[in-house]
């Protein structure tokens, strides 16, 4: 590891001021969950530490004038799982953070930290290696051990995105404040991680000295939604396949639909298109499976994670079908 | 003098002695020793799977701050043949500058062709990994005609089993602390299985006589098998110790503890058994390959258990660029039991007999095997198996069992007992606690001998300097120190007679221990235990005596039941309950004895579902050299586990650590394939390869 210097910034400005000066060798750390094993295992080495967690207002959860659900970036993943403003309006964020990591992990492990943690990628972690994802030439795991790696979209890395929040986030139409040195700005969770399919130096929209203030999540009354995570071991595991999906049902026929996958592509997977074949239909089985089957038709897995294909596919037939009401189909 | 009939706490349940001190953290594991002036040292080691060293330079760490020794253990041309090997070791004032200093080593390497597996080594254009070669194929052995056997069988089963490289993943890595004493004496605190044997090894790398090293470990935390020698991270700081003049501390990173510090071989096993149509079988041929590493040696056994009737077995050894195995909890049993139980349920579905009785008919009769199987089919209710393949849910529960064989006889032990005026007891052996409960063991033995409990007696033992005894693996531990302290403690309580019974009037030989206290035989008052030893005055008695070897025996059984349900929209396995019947001669304590099998069946787990050191196939790197990817079985893989602990008094102590080990893995692949009607034949069973057998890729009958 490094020598680092840390700051301590206790305004958003100097936050971003601090941010801002050598963006490319510094870095924001917030539970440090992430960040400080980067750091020991010699994958990041930036000069300068931001420390987040002196900031003002950035640790409350709160339900605005809109009804939208308002977490600020330094809450804890345990608190959002454990509130029950969340559990009751957006059961699906308080069902994922409560599946995220280990309970120690969750309780130092913050909202801002969860959205833009680093590649969850064997490869990626090893600081000997080179790989796409930091500048090398390919991405490793094409050729090499792909098991637990994306199926779905292709941008020249297939680590998966693993955030236990920007899964439901993202199907419940969220998006981020943010605040830099030119002041704060929204924009959607879509667009914050749509630039890495431009450029896997970019793994989010966040331009130098910005940073993640809070997580914004529309009311979601009127919305039938359901979350689920698939993992290998019962006892703290990385996802292998997370679907969140959200059906509006207006006289019993869905009027709206939308599906997100996540630890199945490099960023939050919106499937609302392939869905889009409930769309003023009454849902059925029959039906949640084919909407199933559009979807994994998307898929282009490696021979490795092959299976991952027909765990997206029922997962995401039990997400429908759980969200219409149907039961787990 | 024979294990007494009234046994007032052999076979009971007593707490752990020291179950206070490890929760409170009072108890010191290697890691925890601080000294003045302690240098932490830090090893350079390879980051490739294949590799040779072309450029070293040293110099810079020598010079980096805090850095007060320096040992290279390889050079410039050194071949690398595995991720983790050991280069260079620096010691420091402080954690961070060893850290800073193996950065500021200046080393390159040309990364050469390697092999991960063992296809790519036995591929006939792969690289010469050995001088040797790659491969080491090993005779045939056989009994009888198996061809014959094969041919008369009214069905045969054949198929081709795989189990997964895995490592010890002990949560103590290894290492410890090491100082050079004024005198030139060595002091070593190591996290080991062996404290007498890291003493003689040790000794002589150093050039020492084991009079003057002394090794100590208080605890320690997990070893399966991999701390039972190979002293690198001792030797090297001693090595840094010498030259600093200080004492240093070494243990490893995890990602060296899990490259480096062993595993335990794979194995591809074909295997063909036959029987006739009463179920009794006739003949049994295996081949099989595996690799325990770069030089790692070993295979399974086969037959295993089962009366096959002819049988043939013949194993390749195959080397490929990955740390070396070593021993790990019954070496090579548990993959034994996978690839002969696997065999076992497939041919018996063939048959269409079931799994219990044909086995049954293929053991000993009136062997403890063919009981524990029908106790255990009774607990796990065996009645509610289905019928294999009948089922076509979402979730598909089913039952599955398997059978384990072990020795377990101890090894030579000696102990010594001191009895003090005030009452006090203690007793000292070169055993050492590794997590099993020697100590309280050797109290539970010493108190049952003397009269008193176990909580009034000190046990001492984790030295090498103390009464010589065993490494603690194969089981054979207890098997020595249980005696032992018999033995010491019959020793020093005629001792204390011959002291008091001239005062009593009486002759040494008319008393005897009981409950508390000394007294004439057959009579009911005596003197407390406190008033007795009070007759000694200053003059303790001391005495030090070897096992009474009539009190161990050998050879242990067991049987296991796994419930399973298996959900076919993931390829997640769920276990529903465990049935562990186990016998081990007399249970000494009931508590850690139990503890032991929870342990082993938990580890179990971890080997049927999660454990596998995963090698990139291109760099031969391990890309999970963590506890994160390299998966053990949590609190929430564990369910409900019975244990019946059967208590064999007449057949004196034998060893239980490893047994529980053997047969959970293949018990739950049974249970697995009965739920499916279709088997996964490659342990660890995972999503992705329960997925491929359903949709018929990789899976069979
Ligand atoms: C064993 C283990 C298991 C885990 N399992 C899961 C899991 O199942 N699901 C899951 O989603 N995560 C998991 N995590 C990942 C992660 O640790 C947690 O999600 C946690 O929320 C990270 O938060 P943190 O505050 O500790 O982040 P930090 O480590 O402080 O930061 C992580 C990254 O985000 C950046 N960052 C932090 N805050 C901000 C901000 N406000 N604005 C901009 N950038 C910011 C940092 O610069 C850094 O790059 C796991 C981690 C570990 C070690």
């Amino acid at each position: 590891m490094n020598s680092f210097e840390l700051a301590r910034p206790t305004t958003l400005a100097e936050a971003a001021q601090m941010l801002a000066e050598k963006p490319a060798e510094t870095a924001a750390l917030a539970g440090g969950q992430d960040l400080l094993a980067l750091l020991k295992d010699d994958v990041l080495a930036p000069s300068r530490l931001v420390n987040l967690k002196g900031l003002p207002g950035l640790g409350s959860i709160e339900v605005d004038r809109q009804g939208a659900l308002v977490l600020g970036a330094l809450v804890s993943l345990d608190a959002v799982a454990s509130s029950p403003l969340v559990q009751k309006g957006w059961a699906v964020v308080a069902a994922a953070a409560a599946a995220a990591a280990t309970p120690q992990i969750r309780n130092i492990g913050t909202v801002g930290g969860n959205l833009c943690q680093q590649p969850r990628c064997w490869y990626y972690r090893a600081a000997e290696l080179h790989c796409a994802r930091k500048g090398g030439e390919a991405c490793l795991a094409v050729v090499g051990d792909h098991s637990l790696h994306s199926i779905f979209g292709e941008v020249g890395c297939l680590a998966p995105n693993m955030s236990a929040l920007a899964n439901p986030g993202t199907c419940l139409g969220g998006s981020l404040r943010l605040h830099g040195p030119q002041g704060a700005r929204t924009v959607s969770l879509v667009d914050f991680y749509a630039p890495l399919k431009q450029s896997l130096a970019t793994a989010t929209a966040l331009r130098p000295g910005e940073f993640v203030t809070h997580l914004v999540l529309p009311a979601a009354t009127g919305w039938a939604t359901a979350h689920e995570e698939v993992r290998a071991r019962q006892s703290s595991d990385w996802p292998l396949a997370m679907a969140t999906a959200a059906l509006r049902l207006t006289g019993g026929n869905v009027t709206a639909a939308r599906l997100t996958l996540g630890a199945l592509a490099p960023l939050p997977w919106v499937a609302d298109a392939e869905v889009a074949v409930l769309q003023g239909k009454r849902p059925t089985l029959a039906l949640c499976e084919q909407a199933a089957a559009v979807v994994v038709g998307k898929a282009a897995p490696l021979p490795l994670n092959e299976y991952k294909v027909t765990i997206t596919r029922h997962l995401v037939r039990r997400v429908l079908a759980r969200a219409a009401g149907l039961g787990e189909g | 003098m024979p294990w007494p009939t009234e046994r007032r706490h052999l076979g009971q349940a007593t707490p752990r002695l020291d179950g206070a001190a490890k929760v409170s953290g009072s108890a010191k594991y290697a890691y925890d020793v601080n000294l003045p002036g302690l240098l932490y040292a830090v090893v350079l080691y390879s980051p490739h799977g294949r590799a040779r060293i072309t450029k070293l330079n040293t110099d810079p760490a020598r010079r980096s701050p805090g850095v007060r020794a320096l040992a290279a253990r390889r050079q410039v041309g050194s071949e690398l043949r595995y991720h983790g090997e050991y280069i260079a070791a620096v010691a420091a004032d402080t954690e961070a500058q060893a850290r800073d200093a193996i950065r500021a080593i200046q080393i390159e390497y040309e990364v050469l062709p390697s092999c991960a597996t063992e296809e790519a080594a036995l591929a006939a254009d792969a690289p010469k990994l050995l001088n040797e070669g790659n491969v080491s194929r090993g005779e045939p052995r056989s009994r009888g005609d198996v061809d014959s056997g094969l041919r008369a069988g009214a069905a045969t089963y054949e198929n081709t089993f795989r189990c997964a490289v895995m490592t010890h993943a002990c949560l103590e890595t290894h290492g410890g602390v090491v100082q050079y004493e004024d005198g030139g004496k060595v002091t070593v605190w190591s996290s080991t299985q062996a404290v007498a044997g890291v003493r003689n090894d040790l000794a002589r790398s150093l050039q020492k006589s084991p009079a003057d090293v002394e090794v100590i470990c208080e605890y320690m935390g997990g070893g399966f098998g991999g701390k039972l020698g190979g002293t690198m991270e001792e030797s090297t700081a001693a090595e840094l110790a010498r030259q600093a003049g200080r004492p240093v501390k070494l243990l490893l990173d995890r990602e060296q503890d899990q490259t480096f510090a062993g595993c335990c071989r794979s194995i591809v096993a074909t295997v063909k058994l036959a029987a006739d149509a009463n179920g009794r079988l006739t003949g049994a041929d295996c081949s099989s390959y595996g690799t325990g590493g770069i030089g790692g040696r070993g295979g399974i056994s086969f037959p295993y258990i089962y009366n096959v009737g002819a049988s043939r077995h013949q194993h390749t050894d195959v080397f490929t660029n990955q740390g070396n195995m070593r021993a790990l909890r019954a070496p090579g049993s548990p993959k034994s039991s996978w690839v002969m139980e696997s065999a076992m349920d497939g041919l018996a579905e063939k048959l269409g007999i079931d799994p219990v009785l044909f086995r049954q008919r293929n053991l000993p009769q009136g062997s403890y095997w063919v009981r524990q199987l029908s106790e255990g089919a009774q607990r796990i209710g065996w009645d509610q198996r289905p019928k294999t393949g009948s089922q076509t849910g979402r979730y598909r529960t089913g039952y599955g069992c398997a059978l384990a064989q072990w020795g377990g006889g101890g090894h030579d032990s000696n102990a010594r007992v001191a009895i003090h005026h005030d009452g006090k007891v203690e007793i000292w052996c070169a055993t050492q606690d590794i997590g099993t409960g020697s100590r309280t063991v050797m109290a539970v033995v010493a108190a049952e001998t003397l009269g008193l409990n176990p909580t009034d007696i000190t046990v001492y033992v984790g030295r090498g300097s103390y009464p010589p005894s065993g490494g603690s693996g194969g089981s054979t531990t207890i098997g020595g120190i249980a005696p032992a302290a018999r033995a010491a403690s019959e020793a020093a309580l005629a001792k204390l007679f011959e002291r008091i019974a001239p005062g009593l009037g009486a002759a040494p030989g008319d008393l005897e221990a009981y409950p508390g206290g000394i007294r004439r035989k057959g009579q009911t008052g005596g003197l407390s235990w406190q008033e007795a030893c009070g007759r000694l005055g200053p003059e303790t008695i001391d005495v030090t005596a070897a096992k009474d070897r009539s009190l161990g025996g050998s050879g242990v059984n067991g049987a296991q039941f796994a419930k399973a349900t298996v959900d076919t929209e993931t390829g997640v396995i769920k276990l529903d309950r465990i049935v562990a019947i186990q016998d081990c001669g007399l249970v000494v304590n009931r508590l850690t004895c139990e503890s032991q099998i929870f342990g082993a069946v938990t580890m179990g787990i971890g080997l049927a579902l999660f454990e596998q050191r995963i090698l990139d196939p291109t760099s031969a790197r391990m890309l999970n050299p963590n506890l994160e990817f390299y998966k053990l079985a949590g609190a929430s893989d564990i369910p409900p586990i019975e244990v019946l602990l059967e208590d064999h008094p007449e057949r004196g102590v034998i060893g239980v650590g490893e047994p529980p080990y053997i047969p959970t893995a293949a018990a739950i692949g049974n249970a697995v394939a009965n739920a499916l009607g279709v088997r996964v034949t490659d342990i660890p069973l995972t999503p992705a390869k329960v997925l491929a057998a359903l949709a018929g890729k990789g899976g069979s009958a």
